[in-house]
């Protein structure tokens, strides 16, 4: 039996010291995550979204507390797409090489695109989320919301056990964000793997999670949790559900 | 394009002329300072076999040697620094204060320890160029974007790999930095070695030799001569990191 990837967070704080003093972004935390978890993380500035989606890769560690991950299955990837996504590029490295990076293999990691890797999937998406980025370009290139685009199609094709998203369409015009968060929808309905995303729209959040957890800040023991019961694949056209416009008003409730 | 050449001309003139009339006012005596013509009219003897063209070929043969002696040397000590670990900063101190001693002043320990053949000219050089190498590669490496790493750790990109597609990439534009500053101390230190170390070759054996020479034009023109090749090998370094750095500023 294949094991259920997971990722545990058991009574985990972590604080931020700095000249002002020291604030504290989590405290005695705990979440479960299991693989078919579609996650969205609302809550205001600075009450830690970013920080959690570093715990779950691994590139924060806590204070205190531990965050048990599970390995990532071979030929699986753990994808990410940084909040600052112009400097998550290698721009000393062209569009292909930055692709050939980030996708899974036995050996080690190249600037070579694998044998596995087929290029016509990489146009298809392209041409879905009607955007033409040549390969031959650098990451400098590109603008801001072509760099983000690039990274989230970059992800959903390096087969990703764990899809980590922060803020993943901050930078993209109105329309194509549309089109992104349907086709998101649908892909999510068909991939089998753990979905965090951090968002400050919470249309997108009920859209593309089950499980919305907003971070409150440490005084109301961390978090609250809403869950979405739409069902998948999700679309836009489903913000006219009831389902829909009774989560975004439970969000924005506890939110505030 | 032609007004820029103006701006050049202009320029010209404008330093040429302050020279001529610092002459002219007798603000410096002629004793000390060639007029602009005496020194453009050294300037073909200059290029004679017989005269400082062998000490100049000799000198930029010298900075080149102790330049590529001195960069990898420079880049393997502060690759090994930085990683270091608990021993990084005690070494980074010990590597900033010997550079903070005028290298200059350690031209005599050189010739204590290397005698006077070209070794120690070389080597003192060499010396120099290392030390502001390892420090720039050391600051370069300190660099390394939070966010790219970050990315490169989910991408399980580590080790020796991490080195060379992240971590030097990175550190790259400061390590520039201190390849230029390293090329013109190499020829600063080579040239005060020629002065005091014997030779019978080298700019700084030749400009020490007309110290008494009436023939102050040519030692004007040997002075010029010695910035152009400092500000030659800083072109020439400056142009190889335009070309490396395609993604630098953007």
């Amino acid at each position: 039996m294949k094991p259920i990837p997971f990722v545990e967070f058991h009574d985990v704080t972590k604080r931020y010291t700095s000249r002002a003093g020291t604030k504290s972004v989590f405290e005695g935390f705990s979440l479960s995550v299991r693989s078919g978890d579609r996650i969205a993380l609302v809550g205001a500035n600075g009450r830690g979204k970013t920080t959690l989606l570093g715990l779950i890769l691994a590139v924060v560690e806590p204070d205190s507390g531990s965050v048990v991950r599970s390995p990532t299955p071979a030929g699986q990837s753990l994808a990410y797409l940084p909040q600052d996504y112009r400097q998550a590029l290698f721009p000393w490295f062209s569009l292909q090489a930055n692709l050939a990076l980030a996708m899974p293999r036995t050996t080690k990691a190249s600037r070579e695109l694998p044998p596995s890797f087929h290029l016509s999937e990489y146009e298809l998406l392209c041409d879905t989320f009607k955007i033409h980025l040549d390969l031959e370009k650098y990451p400098y290139e590109l603008s801001g919301g072509e760099q983000q685009i690039f990274l989230l199609i970059r992800a959903l094709l390096s087969n990703p056990a764990i899809l980590v998203l922060d803020e993943p369409l901050s930078a993209v015009d109105f329309a194509r964000k549309r089109l992104i968060q349907d086709y998101l929808g649908s892909w999510l309905s068909k991939h089998d793997c753990i979905f965090v995303f951090a968002s400050h729209d919470y249309e997108e959040a009920v859209l593309l999670a089950e499980r919305v957890v907003i971070l409150t800040g440490v005084a109301a023991s961390n978090c609250a949790e809403v869950s979405v019961t739409l069902p998948w694949p999700r679309n836009f056209e489903m913000r006219y559900a009831p389902a829909f416009r009774e989560a975004i008003d439970t969000v924005s409730q506890v939110v505030l | 394009m032609k007004s820029r050449l103006l701006g050049w001309v202009v320029t010209g003139v404008v330093v040429i002329g302050f020279w001529h009339l610092a002459l002219v006012l007798r603000l410096v005596s002629p004793a000390v300072l060639a007029s602009p013509s005496e020194v453009i009219r050294a300037f073909p003897r200059l290029l004679m076999p017989e005269a400082a063209l062998p000490d100049m070929l000799a000198t930029v043969e010298r900075s080149v040697v102790a330049f590529f002696i001195g960069t990898p040397i420079g880049i393997f000590v502060g690759l090994a620094v930085f990683f270091s670990h608990k021993m990084r900063q005690p070494a980074e101190f010990v590597l900033d204060f010997v550079r903070s001693i005028p290298a200059t002043a350690l031209v005599p320990v050189f010739l204590v320890v290397f005698g006077i053949d070209e070794s120690a000219k070389i080597a003192v050089g060499a010396f120099s160029a290392s030390l502001v190498i390892a420090l720039a590669t050391i600051t370069g490496l300190a660099r390394t974007n939070r966010t790219r790493a970050a990315v490169a750790t989910t991408l399980r990109i580590k080790g020796l790999r991490r080195l060379l597609l992240l971590d030097i990439p990175e550190a790259l534009p400061e390590m520039f930095l201190g390849f230029r500053a390293g090329a013109s101390l190499a020829l600063i230190l080579v040239i005060v070695a020629e002065m005091f170390i014997g030779t019978s070759r080298g700019l700084g054996r030749g400009i020490w030799d007309m110290r008494y020479s009436d023939d102050l034009g040519l030692l004007y023109a040997a002075l010029i001569a010695t910035g152009l090749v400092g500000y030659g090998s800083n072109l020439l370094i400056r142009l190889a990191e335009d070309r490396v750095l395609h993604w630098r500023g953007r």
